[in-house]
């Protein structure tokens, strides 16, 4: 993209920004849509303000992100190791593809209840349940990764008489790095929903939580409110991710965006 | 080698057995399974034998198993029935002093020019202060100073090419083993890395055996030209080059004895080069 096309679309974007929350604020004041249903962006900025000075919502977003990043973290590791097991050896890699497949395709979200019935409603429902849905992408996109290596550079290494492990280590461990990461990119959003659909099935803290009891009271601003909290911390860290992954990943030919 | 038709002056005593052959290839055949179950014969009783520090190319038609060739020399590939020796061991023997460019870079896209030209010497253990400095001097060789810290994407596919180049002679390989290594590479940049490489021939005097299916190319670098049929490969002649070294390329070509054997062998090729083109339509 050149320099003015940059420009326009930064203004675009302003500009749609701009738009929405004006238009919604209007809205709402001249009663053009009920307030009641789908509040204001002033009255959810009040709400968060309120929220903030009690340390309400800094608590509930401190415990979803806990839920949700120990369980990427976890899935993250897991789902490595496993793709990486799976990758190098043939036999296991293809015994497993369609078990894991299976899993893949069952809806995880289903499991909550059963995973609630392990380990209770605490942390570890939560945990456990951004893990599941963490775990099986990692891991199959690891798989992928390894199994994508350019034949190629594995006769070239052969040629020049490489052990196993430095073939491991020197090619096909290089090669999953970029599907790792696109792997772990979308794997921040599955965590958080596997968090909140935690805290939905039960809880006593968490945005989850905080939002099935403003549900219960018709409370729409304060459903609203840390929806927008959890959307806009979802998207920075989005954005650091993107901005890590494409600095480390600096030899390919395009970066995620 | 009865199926061998000798062309034009052949010099006595090429192709016979000798301690000093870096490779020697006797009846070597090849099948394959395709997709349907048929069985499909790629090489079929090639004898081929090259000797220590000699050039020899191999033309002939697309598909006909030349790179299958390079794969069995190289150890990739095991041996079905035949035989081949690489400096009198099998091939493929832990250690074998065997370089291989391969027709794309094959160059790995995360590592620089400078960790790429590296590798060989990073696997056997070499010292990364010596492998570093040797890898330098033979980047200066291919006229790369300056780019070792560009990744593969950054720099020119002619630029990569050089890399492979030097990746493959860092190493100091007695034998190399060429596959169509300038084939992707325009009329320019290809004619620049040719004298590039035949320099450092010259003062090296590596045994190569080069694949191509520039016939000029073939002519003009190597010491020897070898003609394969198309499908199942087999060595249908031989010719001896017999052009003097040192050699320049655009003084090659001009040489009436570069025009009689660029004319004998297209004519060996245009037969089998149709028929393989049959084949595929």
């Amino acid at each position: 993209m050149d320099q003015d096309t940059a420009r326009q679309v930064t203004i675009v974007k302003v500009v749609l920004l701009i738009v929405i929350i004006g238009g919604w604020e209007l809205s709402a004041r001249y009663g053009l849509i009920p307030v009641f249903w789908t509040s204001s962006p002033s009255l959810i900025a009040t709400a968060f303000w309120e929220s903030l000075k009690e340390n309400e919502i800094t608590y509930h977003t401190y415990i979803t992100m806990q839920e949700a990043l120990a369980g990427l973290a976890a899935g993250a590791v897991v789902g490595i190791m496993l793709g990486l097991v799976l990758g190098v050896s043939r036999v296991l890699g293809a015994a497993l593809e369609p078990f894991v497949i299976a899993m893949n395709s069952l809806p995880r979200v289903a499991l909550a209840p059963l995973i609630v019935m392990f380990v209770g409603i605490g942390f570890a429902s939560k945990f456990l349940l951004a893990f599941s849905l963490v775990v099986v992408p990692i891991m199959l996109n690891t798989y992928e990764g390894i199994k994508a290596a350019d034949p190629q550079l594995i006769n070239m290494m052969r040629v020049i008489h490489a052990k196993r492990f430095q073939v491991f280590f020197k090619v096909l461990l290089p090669n999953c790095v970029p599907w790792i990461f696109s792997a772990l990119r979308v794997s921040i959003s599955f965590a958080i929903i596997g968090a909140i659909v935690g805290e939905f099935i039960s809880a006593r803290a968490g945005i989850g939580y905080m939002i099935d009891s403003a549900a219960g009271a018709f409370d729409t601003t304060g459903m609203i409110m840390p929806l927008i909290v959890l959307m806009v911390l979802a998207f920075s860290i989005d954005r650091a991710f993107v901005a890590t992954s494409n600095r480390l990943l600096r030899w390919r030919d395009e970066g995620l965006t | 080698m009865a199926a061998v038709r000798m062309g034009l002056q052949v010099v006595a005593g090429t192709g016979g057995p000798d301690a000093q052959d870096a490779v020697r290839i006797a009846g070597l055949s090849f099948r394959l399974m395709d997709r349907q179950k048929r069985q499909l014969q790629i090489l079929d009783h090639v004898d081929l034998a090259l000797k220590e520090a000699e050039f020899v190319s191999i033309v002939g038609p697309s598909g006909c198993g030349k790179s299958t060739l390079l794969n069995f020399i190289a150890g990739l590939t095991p041996v079905q029935s035949g035989s081949v020796e690489v400096f009198g061991t099998p091939p493929g023997a832990e250690g074998a002093p065997i370089g291989y460019v391969f027709q794309q870079h094959a160059l790995l896209p995360w590592r620089n020019v400078l960790q790429n030209t590296v590798i060989s010497l990073e696997v056997k253990g070499v010292g990364k202060a010596e492998r570093e400095q040797r890898a330098r001097e033979m980047l200066g060789v291919m006229g790369l100073d300056g780019f070792e810290d560009h990744f593969p994407r950054e720099i020119s596919g002619g630029m990569r090419q050089r890399v492979s180049l030097a990746r493959t002679l860092v190493d100091n390989p007695r034998l190399i083993l060429m596959d169509e290594p300038f084939g992707a590479l325009d009329a320019q940049t290809k004619l620049l890395i040719q004298e590039m490489f035949l320099k450092y021939w010259e003062e090296h005097r590596k045994s190569v055996l080069f694949i191509t299916h520039d016939l000029a190319e073939a002519i003009a670098l190597a010491d020897r030209v070898l003609v394969m049929s198309s499908r199942p490969g087999r060595i249908l002649a031989e010719y001896e080059v017999g052009i003097p070294r040192p050699r320049t390329l655009d003084q090659v070509r001009h040489m009436a004895r570069f025009t009689e054997l660029h004319d004998a062998i297209w004519e060996d090729l245009r037969g089998e080069a149709l028929k393989a083109m049959q084949g595929r339509a």
